[in-house]
């Protein structure tokens, strides 16, 4: 059944809901505080609520236009579980939302002992039977609670307590149990074992117990307080399933949300954390008394008994004995130290190997004698503190016989090797074990000649190997060479153009003798022009229409070009001119004089280190 | 034109016949070295196979003859100084079975069998090996070289030359592979400047290394029977010849003692 109180508070309204007003120990129900007229209001710190543990869920806002009037709200819920049983009061709630405050009317809430419907689910743990009904009030820690206990409540200083945790549960379900949590700086104490589960009846109620256990000691003396142990888990609650839903239930907005949110299949069941702490217990921690402690007492406390052997116990002087004490019984073993030799004259003694389990600890300790005067292995003392009685206890091993041969130093160590197959193992080969005494020779002679030489005679005195060199050179010179002038070639414009320049001159030339034979003038003077004008471009690296009269003189005075040649390149520059006009007025003799002219500058030029 | 051409026939045939003449004249002078050669190779390994069956007889007088007669035609080999030396060992002249060792290094140096009998002969050297007193890298040098023979190096050095040429050409004409090809070159450049040293230094000691082949040798201060002894060489000692003069060697230790003695308890190699 909803029930629902809508207060107003100026323009903004705060309506208290929960889902039922009736609910069972171990269920939840649901709070939810709405608030009407605006969005942006903060979820509200809930104060402790009598008889119920509190946890926000979040919030849920909602837009809705009725007739063109538009409502916006926004919903804030808190899942309620009940600690006890009884009749309460949530509320009144009041909220401050911007500078004014809001409050709520009072809900009324009835806790009962069981649930009407099915019983709660557990994962780990589901309660078959009923929670016995009561008459008197129920609360949820009657119903799950955590009990710590030790061993004793006197005990001495590093004495092993037995340190038990209980949680006990009754017709709660309960999941994700963690291992429980003892703060203390005074105790040492050992993780916690596997859990024991089982059920156990307490005060005519039956719970199903989880029992934790491990060890604990003491480390310094006083008076302490232990505890309080703390567990966390989640309880199991249920909410409001839509079958349990009565009829009457009222179909508010709260209602209604709920149900298409958060009522699924999955949802009826929610886990609720809670932290259980254990009672304290007050521990008494005695120091070990200095009266009656003996001598080499180490610290061992507990109820223990010594055993001891040696293997072997005949040896020759240096070889090796083993030591086995054995310490057994209950008690802090982390105390026990090794069990002392009353004296270690006559033997080197190294440092014991230890081996350590729930029930006893082993001292495996190598004992050497030095010499054969050695009879036996002396009197071993072990001493603890017996927490029983409270007294401290001594216990001695007597002298072990030993026979210690002497070494015979000359005697070769003998090693026994398996016997042949065909002894059938009966005998066995004695070898001496002495190290081998190897024979020294030189190695026998070589059955070739291997690779015969002259005398005297080396590779590098011979004239062919450094030919052969000094080709290797030149070659690597020559195609170096051919390689960076091919590459200057390409890169080099003006290099190349310097460089074809001569030939390029010298086959123009053959080409105007030949029209000079052929008697040709104007194709003469053409070929004239075009060669003295491409020779002088590829050799001063210019654009063939950049060689002009001007230009060449420029650059005769700046490479100090003989003026006699400069004359003659002007020379015949100008008859080439003229010959465009008339080519009729040079005779023969002229033309050869020209064709002359042309190689004489050619010449001159390509002599010049211009 | 026919007498033309009875006489350019005739030539032609005159030329073939000269011809034919000259390439079996080629042919059979090189038969004839080749057989000479093979006459010369089955005489020595003749030689060599009579001396082992010598030492196996235990006559080694006989077998050092036979090798001997190998040597003094201008032949070596470092089998045959192996051998030899194992000869002189058997008749206990350790100053010679060392001698031959020694030459038989030059030429097999790696060889295990020879390496061990030099080891086995030094140990029984008197007074002790002399402690050499050069800096560690040469000796790490020098003992890096010992690994070579003069002509193994020679040829080893070559190759690096032709690489380094090869690697320098690659970095000219393949531009993509300059960087892979000049760093082997500067490591093999790097090799063929210590390795020239090396060569020099094994070369400097042909002909100017001498072993003990008396029992004992007295070194003296001056080139005089009179003069003042310095120290004592041992059979087998290794000395280095640094100077002569008349029936004398100047020779120096390897802990840099040096002094004169008589050139016939010391023999060069």
């Amino acid at each position: 059944m909803s029930f629902a109180l809508v207060c107003f508070a100026a323009d903004i309204q705060l309506e208290v809901t929960v889902d039922r007003n009736k609910v069972a120990l171990g269920e939840a129900l649901q709070l939810s505080l709405s608030f009407y007229g605006m969005q942006n209001v903060s979820a509200p710190q809930l104060d402790k609520i009598e008889g119920f543990d509190a946890r926000y869920l979040g919030p849920s806002t909602m837009v809705s236009i009725v007739n063109g009037a538009v409502t916006s709200s926004i919903t804030h819920m808190y899942t309620l579980v009940p600690l006890k049983t009884g009749t309460f009061t949530i509320g009144p709630f009041s909220v401050d939302v911007q500078g004014k405050t809001v409050i709520s009317k009072p809900i009324n809430i009835e806790v009962v002992s069981s649930p009407s419907g099915s019983q709660p689910f557990s994962r780990q743990q589901t309660s078959e039977e009923s929670a016995p009904s009561k008459a008197n009030a129920e609360e949820l820690k009657d119903r799950i609670f955590l009990i710590l206990s030790v061993g004793k409540r006197k005990v001495y200083l590093n004495e092993v307590i037995p340190l038990t945790i209980k949680l006990y549960v009754n017709s709660l379900g309960v999941r994700d149990i963690r291992f429980p949590v003892l703060e203390t700086k005074d105790f040492s104490i050992e993780n916690f074992g596997q859990p024991k589960q089982y059920r156990e009846e307490f005060g005519g109620v039956l719970y199903d117990v989880i029992e934790f256990t491990a060890n604990m000691f003491a480390i310094k003396p006083g008076e302490f307080i232990l505890g309080p142990a703390k567990l966390n888990c989640n309880l199991v609650v249920r909410r409001q399933s839509q079958r349990g839903r009565s009829p009457f239930d009222d179909d508010s907005l709260g209602g209604f949300f709920k149900d298409d949110v958060f009522e699924d299949f999955f949802g009826r069941y929610e886990a609720h954390p809670l932290e259980l702490k254990s009672t304290e217990l007050p521990i008494t921690v005695l120091p070990l008394p200095q009266e009656g402690r003996p001598d080499g007492f180490d610290g061992a406390l507990g109820s223990f008994q010594l055993e001891v052997s040696g293997t072997p116990l005949q040896v020759k002087a240096g070889d090796p004995i083993t030591l086995k004490m054995t310490v057994k019984g209950s008690g802090n073993f982390d105390t026990v130290k090794p069990p002392k030799l009353q004296s270690k004259d006559g033997f080197k003694v190294y440092d014991p190997q230890v081996k350590q389990n729930e029930t006893e600890k082993i001292f495996e300790q190598v004992l050497i004698p030095d010499s054969e005067k050695v009879t036996h292995i002396p009197q071993i003392d072990f001493s603890f503190f017996n927490t029983r009685t409270g007294q401290y206890q001594v216990l001695t091993h007597n002298p072990i016989p030993i026979t210690v041969a002497k070494t015979e130093e000359s005697q070769a160590k003998l090693i026994e090797l398996p016997a042949s197959s065909g002894d059938e193992g009966q005998q066995t080969q004695v070898k001496p074990a002495q190290k081998e005494e190897l024979g020294r020779d030189i190695i026998y002679l070589k059955n070739s000649l291997g690779r015969l030489k002259r005398i005297g005679c080396y590779v590098y005195q011979g004239l062919g190997f450094w030919l052969f060199q000094f080709l290797a050179g030149i070659l690597f010179i020559g195609i170096l060479f051919v390689h960076l002038k091919r590459q200057k070639l390409i890169t080099d414009t003006r290099y190349a153009r310097r460089l074809q320049a001569p030939a390029k001159a010298k086959k123009a030339l053959k080409e105007a003798g030949r029209l000079l034979q052929e008697g040709k003038t104007e194709a003469f003077f053409d070929a004239v022009f075009k060669t003295i004008r491409m020779y002088l471009a590829d050799r001063f690296h210019l654009s063939p229409g950049g060689v002009t009269a001007v230009t060449i003189e420029e650059i005769a005075k700046e490479k100090g070009i003989v003026s006699e040649v400069l004359d003659k390149i002007k020379r015949i520059f100008a008859d080439c001119d003229m010959a465009r006009y008339a080519p009729a007025q040079f005779g023969q003799k002229q033309l050869e004089d020209i064709f002359q002219n042309l190689k004489e500058v050619i010449d001159y030029l390509e002599k010049q280190k211009i | 034109m026919n007498k033309r051409k009875v006489q350019s026939e005739k030539r032609k045939v005159k030329v073939r016949s000269l011809k034919f003449l000259v390439l079996s004249f080629s042919f059979a002078l090189c038969a004839l070295s080749f057989e000479l050669v093979c006459y010369a190779d089955n005489k020595i390994e003749s030689s060599f196979y009579t001396a082992n069956s010598f030492y196996v007889q235990a006559d080694y007088d006989a077998a050092i003859k036979q090798y001997n007669s190998i040597i003094d035609n201008g032949w070596e080999s470092g089998n045959l100084y192996y051998n030899l030396g194992n000869c002189f060992f058997k008749k206990g002249e350790l100053g010679k079975a060392l001698l031959n060792y020694e030459k038989a290094r030059r030429l097999i140096p790696l060889d295990k069998d020879l390496e061990s009998n030099y080891d086995y002969a030094c140990s029984l050297i008197k007074g002790g090996a002399a402690v050499s007193k050069k800096s560690l890298p040469v000796k790490i040098l020098n003992n890096f070289f010992d690994k070579f023979t003069v002509d193994g190096l020679t040829i080893l050095l070559g190759a690096f030359y032709l690489l380094i040429l090869i690697s320098i050409l690659i970095s000219f004409l393949f531009k993509p592979l300059k960087k892979h090809a000049l760093v082997p070159a500067v490591f093999m450049g790097s090799f063929l400047i210590i390795g020239f040293v090396g060569l020099r230094e094994k070369t400097a000691r042909l002909n100017k290394e001498a072993v003990v082949t008396a029992e004992t040798a007295d070194v003296r201060f001056e080139p005089m029977d009179k003069a003042t002894a310095y120290f004592t060489l041992y059979e087998g000692m290794k000395v280095e010849v640094i100077a002569s003069k008349d029936n004398w060697y100047k020779v120096k230790r390897p802990d840099n003692k040096s002094g004169w003695v008589e050139n016939s308890a010391v023999a060069i190699f």
